[in-house]
């Protein structure tokens, strides 16, 4: 779940001198200094708030980069002890009840991650918006009463997932607090708002996310970050297959 | 002919246990025919639609196609080789491509697969042409009943489409029910959209790719380059071939039961007859009927059975073979609900090979199970016989 967060920030790049008209790419600096580090271990839970009501599934994440991601699920029963490893491209679960590694894989990638409204396929997603994308800051707005730059963000080139963005940036905080994400015709896919932050340490952070499938009803899905810890030395043995059954 | 007569002679004198006999026998030649007739007519109409609503007469599949396999999906397309070009151009070959998507029926997220067909094709039996959309700008569909049940979809609804490019990129379009059609085949069904092949192409940014062509004819079964596989006829209806043999081997453990119980029955017969009939037969051999001729009369009085049981099968059992061919059979449950090509009504095929099989199958052991008991007659001095030794 962590890689969610990690995913979302992942595109904001370091950047450039500050200044009070800053550049998109200037902002998207600012945010990548604020919401990523080199590795985190959180504790989370994703509440799934579907048509025929919630439920709220509790994990640990350990992440380092964007291309090493491991969780754990500690509740509720059913699902207590079910891992997921990310490795680059490779994405595996393992179902402690089946005592079996399933490797998740084209179709299986499309569908919902636990129900919720986060696809296997998000999770998977990892490009470098400074590389990816034309940013453009296209002018001010406000968003749960916070004064932020709207960004617009285009794909450079075809093969990228999102084709468009558009982020609503705390002008002070710099968090971006709602993003949108468009088809390659300009449908709105998804929404992800960042509800409620807090600060640690030299940083502010995201406390609340909602994540929303535009297509599908409900009321979406929330990630609620309890604890996290950043920069903190993960061993390698811990992105390996062998971790999933321990 | 003496030999007929007689032994015409003593079945009748048998009275109820010539009928008892011929009861079962004839209940046997009924079983077998009719079990034979409904796998023969199970495979002729699986056959049939698969062919006609799935197959066409082979199929060059793309090298990576695997349809067991739907991971393979978004690898599998390539651009139409012009070997088959020519075909396509004479409507004797249709491209089908496959797209993995999500669709949102009611707002939920449903696996599918898009499936690209020129909607002028008339290899496939399957309604193409209706795909026409009211809205000039909304993509027509069509897909089969089970999946519009499935989806709560109706003629005129539209339905959102999320699918990844070509290249990798997200796209959502709305796409317009225009069609439902009835299939006996659920691989048409199940989990499927059917749209025009240019449109898909559209939104999948390919132009002129395929995953699999059908073939009308088995006319281009060679090797066409190395990135499409030919898949012939015979190959492709395997699956159904194995499981209609293996129904078969099942329902043939019925009519052997009913066979073993007709063949006990005579062989019980005519064990008791050379019992019972020992002075007959001792007075037989000393008028000069030789011993052969007296094995030769029971064994015919075996025959002379199956004869008999073939005709009241055929008076008894005709109308209703007859009546199931014309009419069908009808299930309650329709097997294309366990993912198999079959239809409610089902209509056995009988065939003159299979009267005609199932006859002379049944008389071979017939002529065994009379003869094996009363072949030591030929061992039997006149003089004991009489004296019922």
């Amino acid at each position: 779940m962590k890689t969610i967060l990690m995913l979302i920030t992942g595109f904001f790049i370091p950047g450039l001198v500050w200044a009070n008209n800053p550049s998109a790419i200037e902002i998207l600096d600012r945010i990548d200094q604020n919401m990523t580090g080199e590795s985190m271990i959180s504790k989370n839970s994703l509440v799934i708030h579907g048509p025929r009501g919630s439920r709220s599934i509790k994990a640990q994440s350990w992440i380092r980069g964007t291309d090493h991601s491991f969780t754990e699920y500690l509740a509720p029963a059913r699902e207590k002890g079910t891992k997921m490893l990310k490795v680059a491209d490779n994405l595996w679960i393992y179902y402690p009840r089946a005592d079996r590694i399933v490797k998740i894989a084209g179709h299986m990638l499309r569908q919902p991650m636990m129900g919720s409204d986060l696809s296997y396929e998000d999770m998977m997603e990892k490009v470098k918006v400074k590389d990816a994308y034309d940013a453009t800051v296209e002018g001010t707005g406000e968003f749960m009463d916070r004064s932020c730059w709207i960004l617009h963000l285009k794909a450079k080139t075809a093969d990228i997932a999102y084709q468009a963005r558009k982020i609503w940036v705390d002008q002070e905080r710099f968090i971006p607090l709602k993003e949108e994400l468009y088809t390659k015709q300009g449908k709105l896919l998804k929404t992800v708002e960042i509800r409620e932050v807090f600060r640690t340490k030299d940083r502010w952070y995201p406390r609340k996310m909602w994540f929303k499938d535009a297509f599908k009803t409900g009321k979406g899905t929330e990630i609620l970050i309890h604890d996290i810890e950043f920069d903190i030395e993960i061993p390698n043995s811990k992105f390996s297959k062998r971790a999933l059954r321990l | 002919m003496i030999l007929f007569r007689l032994a015409f002679r003593n079945i009748k004198a048998a009275g109820l246990r010539t009928w008892l006999n011929t009861f079962v026998i004839s209940l046997t030649f009924f079983a077998i025919i009719f079990l034979q007739g409904m796998y023969n007519g199970m495979y002729e109409q699986m056959v049939r639609v698969r062919i006609d609503d799935e197959l066409g007469h082979g199929q060059y599949w793309h090298k990576n196609y695997d349809p067991f396999d739907p991971l393979t999906l978004e690898e599998s397309h390539a651009p139409l080789p012009s070997a088959i070009q020519p075909y396509i151009q004479k409507k004797e070959a249709v491209p089908v491509l496959m797209v993995p998507a999500a669709i949102y029926p009611q707002g939920r997220l449903q696996s599918v697969v898009l499936k690209g067909i020129p909607s002028n094709q008339t290899i496939l039996k399957l309604p193409t042409s209706e795909m026409q959309s009211s809205m000039q700008e909304i993509i027509p569909i069509m897909m089969g009943e089970r999946m519009a049940k499935q989806t709560d979809l109706a003629i005129g609804d539209t339905v959102t489409a999320r699918w990844r490019t070509n290249d990798g990129a997200f796209d959502a379009l709305e796409l317009e029910l225009a069609h439902i059609f009835k299939t006996d085949v659920p691989a048409v069904d199940f989990g499927q959209i059917w749209l025009p092949l240019e449109h898909l192409q559209q939104m999948f940014d390919v132009s002129d790719h395929a995953t699999i062509i059908i073939m009308q004819q088995e006319a281009g079964k060679q090797q066409i380059n190395i990135q499409w596989d030919f898949h012939s006829l015979e190959t492709l209806l395997a699956d159904t071939k194995q499981f209609v043999q293996s129904k078969n081997a099942g329902g043939s453990i019925f009519f052997s039961l009913l066979l073993f119980l007709a063949m006990i029955a005579i062989l019980d017969t005519q064990a008791l007859s050379i019992f019972k009939r020992r002075k007959e037969i001792g007075t037989l051999m000393a008028l000069g009927m030789t011993p052969e001729k007296v094995l030769g009369l029971f064994t015919l009085e075996g025959v002379m059975q199956g004869f008999f049981a073939a005709f009241v099968t055929a008076i008894w059992g005709g109308p209703i073979f007859w009546y199931m061919n014309k009419y069908g059979i009808r299930f309650s449950v329709s097997g294309d609900q366990y993912g198999l090509a079959l239809s409610e009504i089902l209509y056995p095929a009988y065939t003159f090979n299979l009267f005609a099989g199932a006859f002379m199958f049944v008389m071979v052991l017939l002529v065994i199970v009379s003869y094996w008991p009363v072949r030591h007659i030929s061992r039997l001095l006149p003089s004991d016989a009489l004296r019922g030794r």
